[in-house]
C-alpha cells in the first residue's frame, strides 16, 4: 500500500496543472447534478411542501348561496359523510376583475378576506412580511405580488369593480395553498376590519363561505366535489360552487417553475453529457501522456495494478474532492437559483439538505470517473514496458493515410488541418455530437422566442381569442347583443357559455359553448377531426381523451346536476386552460345540461382595429349605455399582454440563456480539446514551424481541422431540428395540454443560428489555437 | 567563395534564477558557399546554440546574424519561418518527422511551402527519396514503421526539397548505429558534392572527416578552426590531421 501510496503522491506531483483541470471537470458536473435535483427535489417542490405546512387538506370548494341558505351549519350536514375534517371561512368574491399585474394586466377573481384566514385549521394562511406602521385602509397581497410583480410594503395597491375604486395601503405580503398564485384563477387579499365591512356591504362582490377540506380514508375529492355541487343544487339551485383541488392548486402554482425547472434539467443534461465526454478524453490523455512513465515503472519492476491502483486511487481523491466541492457550490447557489425558480410560485423558498441530490451528484461522478479510469487502465495492463516507453506505439501499428498531400484537391494548409482532423477524430466525433444537441437547444429557445415572446401562439393559451368579453345581466342581455352589434368598429359578436361539467362522476371538463361554434377565431385549436355542428356533438380534449382512452366517434356521457347527456365525439382540441381538460360544443348543445334562463349573457367580440384602445372604446361604451347591467368586461388585449409578458419574458431569456449557454460550453469545450490537442502535436507544430510554417498557418490548420465536424454537424443538426422539435415540444407540453404542437420555427432563424455556431466556433477555435504562437521551434526541439 | 552567411558580434546569454550564462560570446563568422562546415566542441560549449542561432530558429541576445543583405535578427517569428522555408534545411538527431504524416507526406509538407505545384513537388519529392535510397514501398509508411536509418534520410530528403541555402544538421548520426550513421553520412556527402552548403554540429570525429571546414567551439567563442579538402572516402591523412587538431584544442 505504501508503494501504491508513493506512486500517487508522485502523478499528483508531476501532473498537478491536468489533475486541477480534471478536479474542475468534476466539480462542474457533480455541481450540475446536484443543482438539477435539488431544483426538482427541493424547489421544485416548494408548493407541495408548503401545501404540508399550510395543512391545506385535499381541496376547497367556494359556495356562494344568494339567499344565504348556504350555512356553516347546512355544509356541515351535507359533508359529514365524507369529510374527516374542515375549516370554512367568509369572503367576499369580485368576479374577473382587470387588475393591475406586473406592469401589466390580468383577469382575475379577487377574495376578500379578514385576518380570520390567518387561523383556519386547514388552509392556513401565513404572514411572510408585514409593517405594522402601515394605516388602514390596508392589504394583505400574496407573496407572488412581490416575488413576480415586484410591489413593496407600504406601497398602493388598487383596483376598480363596477366604477368603484379600491384602494389599500400594502401592510404585508402572506402565503397560503390556495388563491396565491395567478394561474389558480383567484387571489386571496386579507384587509382591515373596517374595510371588509364596507366590501361585504358592497353588492358587487359575492358572498361565499369557502370549504378547505380532507377526506375521510378512500374517498377521492373529484367524486366529492361532484356530490356536493349535486347536493348543493338540491338544497338551493341558484347556489354556484367554485371547486379546487390542492393538487391542481399546485399543478397550476408550478406551472412556470416547471417550464423552468424542465428548460434547466434539458441544459443540466446537455452539459452533463459534454462533462462527461470531457472527463472521458481528460483521464484517456492523462494516460497517454503519462505512458512513458507507466513504461519506466513497468521497466524497474512494477506490476500493472500497482500502477493501475496508484492511478485509480488519485482519480479517486480527485473525483472525490471535486465532487465534494461541487455539491458545496451547488448548495451555495441554491438559495439564490431557488429563490429565482420558486418566485414564480408567489413562495418563499428555503433551502434544506436533500440527502438525494447529494448522494446522487457525488455517487455518479465518482462512479462515473473510476469506471472510465478503470476501463482506460485495464487496456495498460497489456502494454509492453517498451510499448509503453515508445509512447505507447506500437511498431507495426498502421495508420491510413486519409488526405495524400501529392494527390489532394485541397491546399496545403487545408490538406494538413484534414489531416489534423482524422489524426483528432475522437475529439472531432465529440464535438460533433455537441455541436448537434447546442444546435437543438438553440433551435427550441427560438421556437420558445418566436411563438412564446415574437409572435404569441395565443391560440395555444386560450380556447378562444377575441377583442373582448362583456357580461350583461339577463333582463339587458339580448338588447346588449344588438348594441354591440351596432357600435362601429365591432364585429362578430358571439355569445358565449363555459360550465363545469362532470365525467362518469370523477373528473371535471370545463365546457365552452358557443351561439355558433363556426364563428370561432381559434379555428386551430381542433387538431384532429372537427369541430361540432349539431346538438349533439361535442370536440374535448386530447389530454382529456388520452386519459380515458376516448377516440373520435366514441360516446361522451356529461353530468351537471341531476342532468345528463352523450355527446358523439367529432374532434380532438388542444389548450393549455383548465389543465388542458376542456371541450367545444355548441349552445343547443349545451341545453341538454344547463337551462339558461335567467342565466347572465356573456358576448365575446372582435374588433376591426386590434388594439387594446378599440376594445377599451366598447366596454366603455357599454358601461355608459348599460350601467350596473354590466356584470363584468375584459379587454383581451390587456390580458393577453399579461398572461403573455410572463411567457415572453421568460422565453426571451431561454433564447438569450440557450444561445449564451451554447456559446459557452462550445467555447469550453474547444479550450479543452484544443488545449489536449496542442499538447499532444506540440513536437509536429515545433517541427512544423522549423520547416518554416507561420504561426498563422498553424493556427488556421488547428481552427479549420475542426470545423469540417462542427460545419456537418450544425447542417444535420438544423435540418433534423427543423423537423423534429415540434414532436420534441408535444412530448414536452403534453402534460400541459398541447397534444400536438404546430409551432413556426422561422428557417432563417435556424439558418441564423447555424452560422452563429459556425462563426463563433471557429472565432474560439483560432483564439485558442493562437497558443500555439508560444510554442518555439528551438525551444522544443531542445526540450525533447 | 561567396559568404552565405556572416554574423558580427553575436552573443548568447541565458539567465537561470538571477545568474546570467553567456553561451555565445562576441561570435564572427562568415559561412561561405558549398562549404560543409562542421562545429565541435565539448558539451556545453554552445554549438547547437550557434547551429540555431545561425539558421533563425533561435533569437541571439545581442550582435547580427545576416544572409546577404538581410539581417534575420530583426525579422518576427513569422518573417523567420517565411525566411527558413525558403533558405534552411533542417536535419536533426531525434529526425523529427511527424508522426501523423507518412513518408512521402513528410517531404510534401516542407515543399509543398515553397512551390505550390504539387505534381512537380511531388515528382521532385520521389527523386529525391529514391537518391536517399528510399524505395516506394516506404513512402506511404508512416514514421513508426521505419527504421530510425530510413528516418534520418527521409529527414535529409525533407530538408533539400527546397534547395536551401545552406543544410543544418544537429548531431545527424547521434542516434544512429554506425552502418546506418555511415550511410547518411554519404548521403549529405553527396548532397554536398553537388554544390549545396551544410553546417552539421557532431561530437563524432568520424562523422566530422566530411567537413571541409571544421570550427572548434569552446567557452562561447570560435577557439579554432582548420581547412580540409574535399572528403575523400579512406583518407588516413586528413583523419590524422583533424586528430591533431582536436587534440590541440584539448578535445
Amino acid at each position: 500500500m505504501n508503494k501504491i501510496r508513493l506512486l500517487t503522491r508522485a502523478h499528483f506531483r508531476k501532473n498537478r496543472g491536468i489533475s486541477i483541470g480534471l478536479l474542475c471537470l468534476v466539480l462542474i458536473a457533480s455541481m450540475l447534478i446536484s443543482l438539477s435535483m435539488l431544483l426538482y427535489t427541493d424547489a421544485y417542490a416548494t408548493a407541495s411542501k408548503e401545501a404540508v405546512r399550510h395543512n391545506a387538506g385535499d381541496g376547497i370548494i367556494r359556495i356562494t348561496s344568494k339567499d344565504g341558505s348556504m350555512t356553516e351549519e347546512r355544509i356541515a350536514e351535507l359533508i359529514k359523510e365524507d369529510v374527516k375534517d374542515y375549516s370554512i371561512y367568509d369572503s367576499h368574491v369580485f368576479q374577473i376583475v382587470s387588475i393591475e399585474f406586473a406592469d401589466s394586466k390580468i383577469a382575475i377573481n379577487i377574495a376578500i378576506c379578514d385576518r380570520s384566514v390567518l387561523d383556519l385549521k386547514y388552509g392556513r394562511n401565513e404572514i411572510v412580511e408585514e409593517d405594522t406602521s402601515v394605516k388602514a385602509p390596508y392589504v394583505y397581497l400574496p407573496y407572488q405580488f412581490k416575488s413576480s410583480a415586484g410591489y413593496e410594503l407600504g406601497e398602493k395597491y388598487s383596483f376598480n369593480v363596477a366604477g368603484v375604486d379600491h384602494e389599500y395601503n400594502i401592510r404585508g405580503f402572506i402565503e397560503g395553498p390556495y388563491y396565491g398564485n395567478n394561474n389558480n384563477g383567484c387571489f386571496q387579499f386579507i384587509v382591515d376590519d373596517d374595510s371588509y365591512a364596507k366590501v361585504a356591504a358592497e353588492d358587487t362582490a359575492d358572498h361565499s363561505k369557502a370549504l378547505v377540506y380532507e377526506l375521510k380514508e378512500g374517498r377521492k375529492a373529484h367524486k366529492f366535489s361532484i356530490t356536493l355541487s349535486n347536493k348543493i343544487a338540491a338544497v338551493d339551485p341558484d347556489a354556484t360552487t367554485d371547486i379546487s383541488f390542492i393538487e391542481d392548486q399546485i399543478y397550476n402554482r408550478s406551472f412556470l417553475t416547471t417550464i423552468l425547472a424542465a428548460s434547466m434539467a434539458a441544459i443540466t443534461v446537455v452539459i452533463l453529457i459534454i462533462a462527461a465526454l470531457m472527463i472521458t478524453n481528460s483521464i484517456s490523455n492523462y494516460i497517454k501522456e503519462n505512458i512513458k512513465d507507466i513504461g519506466i515503472l513497468k521497466a524497474i519492476g512494477y506490476s500493472s495494478s500497482d500502477i493501475g491502483n496508484s492511478l485509480l486511487l488519485m482519480f479517486l481523491a480527485i473525483s472525490f474532492a471535486g465532487s465534494v466541492l461541487g455539491v458545496l457550490v451547488s448548495y451555495s447557489l441554491m438559495p439564490m437559483i431557488g429563490k429565482t425558480v420558486v418566485s414564480q410560485m408567489g413562495l418563499m423558498y428555503r433551502v434544506s439538505f436533500s440527502p438525494l441530490a447529494t448522494a446522487a451528484a457525488m455517487g455518479v461522478v465518482i462512479l462515473f470517473s473510476l469506471g472510465v479510469a478503470y476501463i482506460r487502465l485495464r487496456s495498460l495492463r497489456k502494454t509492453e514496458p517498451m510499448t509503453a516507453l515508445r509512447g505507447g506505439v506500437e511498431s507495426h501499428s498502421f495508420r491510413k493515410n486519409h488526405i495524400k498531400l501529392s494527390s489532394s484537391p485541397f491546399s496545403l494548409n487545408t490538406g494538413l488541418a484534414l489531416k489534423t482532423m482524422f489524426f483528432n477524430r475522437w475529439q472531432n466525433i465529440v464535438t460533433f455530437f455537441i455541436t448537434g444537441a447546442l444546435v437543438f437547444v438553440c433551435v427550441i429557445g427560438l421556437l420558445m422566442y418566436e411563438n412564446f415572446s415574437r409572435n404569441p401562439k395565443i391560440e395555444m393559451f386560450s380556447t378562444e381569442y377575441f377583442g373582448g368579453l362583456i357580461s350583461f345581466d339577463n333582463e339587458t342581455g339580448e338588447e346588449a347583443k344588438e348594441f354591440l352589434e351596432s357600435l362601429d368598429g365591432t364585429k362578430n359578436v358571439r355569445w358565449m357559455a363555459d360550465v363545469l361539467m362532470y365525467y362518469n362522476n370523477e373528473d371535471a371538463l370545463m365546457c365552452n359553448a358557443f351561439e355558433d361554434v363556426s364563428k370561432m377565431n381559434n379555428v386551430n385549436v381542433c387538431y384532429n377531426g372537427s369541430l361540432p355542428r349539431y346538438d349533439n356533438e361535442i370536440a374535448v380534449s386530447g389530454k382529456f381523451a388520452l386519459d380515458y382512452g376516448l377516440e373520435i366517434g366514441d360516446e361522451l356521457r356529461l353530468d351537471h346536476g341531476n342532468e345528463s347527456f352523450t355527446y358523439l365525439i367529432t374532434g380532438f382540441i388542444q389548450t393549455t386552460n383548465n389543465g388542458g381538460r376542456e371541450a367545444i360544443m355548441s349552445r343547443a348543445a349545451m341545453e341538454h345540461l344547463i337551462d339558461f334562463e335567467g342565466a347572465p349573457f356573456y358576448y365575446y367580440y372582435d374588433c376591426d382595429e386590434e388594439t387594446s384602445e378599440a376594445a377599451q372604446k366598447v366596454i366603455d361604451a357599454c358601461e355608459k349605455e348599460y350601467g350596473y347591467h354590466v356584470l363584468s368586461k375584459i379587454n383581451f388585449y390587456d390580458i393577453v399582454e399579461g398572461f403573455i409578458g410572463l411567457f415572453r419574458g421568460m422565453a426571451t431569456l431561454m433564447l438569450y440563456l440557450f444561445c449564451g449557454i451554447s456559446a459557452a460550453v462550445i467555447l469550453l469545450v474547444l479550450f479543452l480539446l484544443i488545449k489536449v490537442l496542442i499538447y499532444s502535436k506540440r513536437k509536429d507544430y515545433g517541427i512544423q514551424k522549423a520547416l518554416g510554417y507561420t504561426t498563422r498557418d498553424l493556427v488556421l490548420q488547428t481552427a479549420v481541422s475542426f470545423m469540417p465536424s462542427i460545419i456537418l454537424s450544425v447542417l444535420i443538426s438544423s435540418v433534423v431540428s427543423y423537423f423534429t422539435v415540434n414532436h420534441v415540444m408535444n412530448f414536452a407540453m403534453s402534460s400541459f395540454g398541447i397534444i400536438k404542437a404546430n409551432f413556426y420555427v422561422p428557417v432563417i432563424g435556424v439558418v441564423l443560428i447555424g452560422i452563429f455556431m459556425i462563426v463563433i466556433s471557429f472565432l474560439f477555435a483560432v483564439l485558442e489555437s493562437r497558443k500555439i504562437k508560444n510554442i518555439e521551434p528551438y525551444n522544443m526541439l531542445v526540450a525533447e | 567563395m561567396k559568404n552565405i552567411i556572416v554574423t558580427n558580434k553575436l552573443c548568447k546569454t541565458f539567465s537561470t534564477g538571477g545568474v546570467q550564462h553567456h553561451v555565445l560570446r562576441n561570435i564572427d563568422l562568415e559561412v561561405r558557399e558549398g562549404d560543409f562546415t562542421v562545429i565541435m566542441g565539448p558539451s556545453g560549449a554552445g554549438k547547437s546554440t550557434l547551429l540555431y542561432a545561425l539558421s533563425g530558429m533561435d533569437k541571439p541576445t545581442l550582435g547580427t546574424v545576416s544572409y546577404g543583405d538581410e539581417d534575420i535578427t530583426k525579422m518576427t517569428a513569422d518573417q523567420l519561418a517565411m525566411f527558413r522555408r525558403k533558405n534552411c534545411g533542417f536535419v536533426f538527431q531525434q529526425t523529427y518527422l511527424i508522426d501523423s504524416m507518412s513518408v512521402m507526406d513528410n517531404v510534401l509538407a516542407a515543399g509543398l511551402l515553397v512551390n505550390n505545384d504539387r505534381r512537380q513537388v511531388a515528382s521532385q519529392a520521389a527523386e529525391i527519396l529514391t537518391k536517399v535510397d528510399i524505395g516506394e514501398e516506404l513512402r506511404e509508411k508512416f514514421p513508426s514503421q521505419i527504421s530510425g536509418g530510413e528516418a534520418q534520410r527521409v529527414g535529409i530528403a525533407r530538408a533539400v526539397i527546397n534547395s536551401p541555402k545552406i543544410i543544418f544538421a544537429d548531431e545527424p548520426t547521434g542516434a544512429l548505429n554506425s552502418k546506418t550513421g555511415k550511410d547518411v553520412l554519404d548521403v549529405l556527402t553527396a548532397i554536398n558534392k553537388n554544390g549545396q552548403s551544410i553546417m552539421m554540429v557532431t561530437h563524432d570525429i568520424v562523422s566530422a572527416r566530411r567537413g571541409n571546414r571544421i570550427l572548434y567551439v569552446k567557452d562561447g567563442e570560435i577557439a579554432g578552426e582548420l581547412m580540409l579538402g574535399a572528403y575523400v572516402s579512406g583518407d588516413r591523412e586528413r583523419h590524422m590531421k583533424l586528430r591533431d587538431f582536436l587534440d590541440g584544442m584539448g578535445w
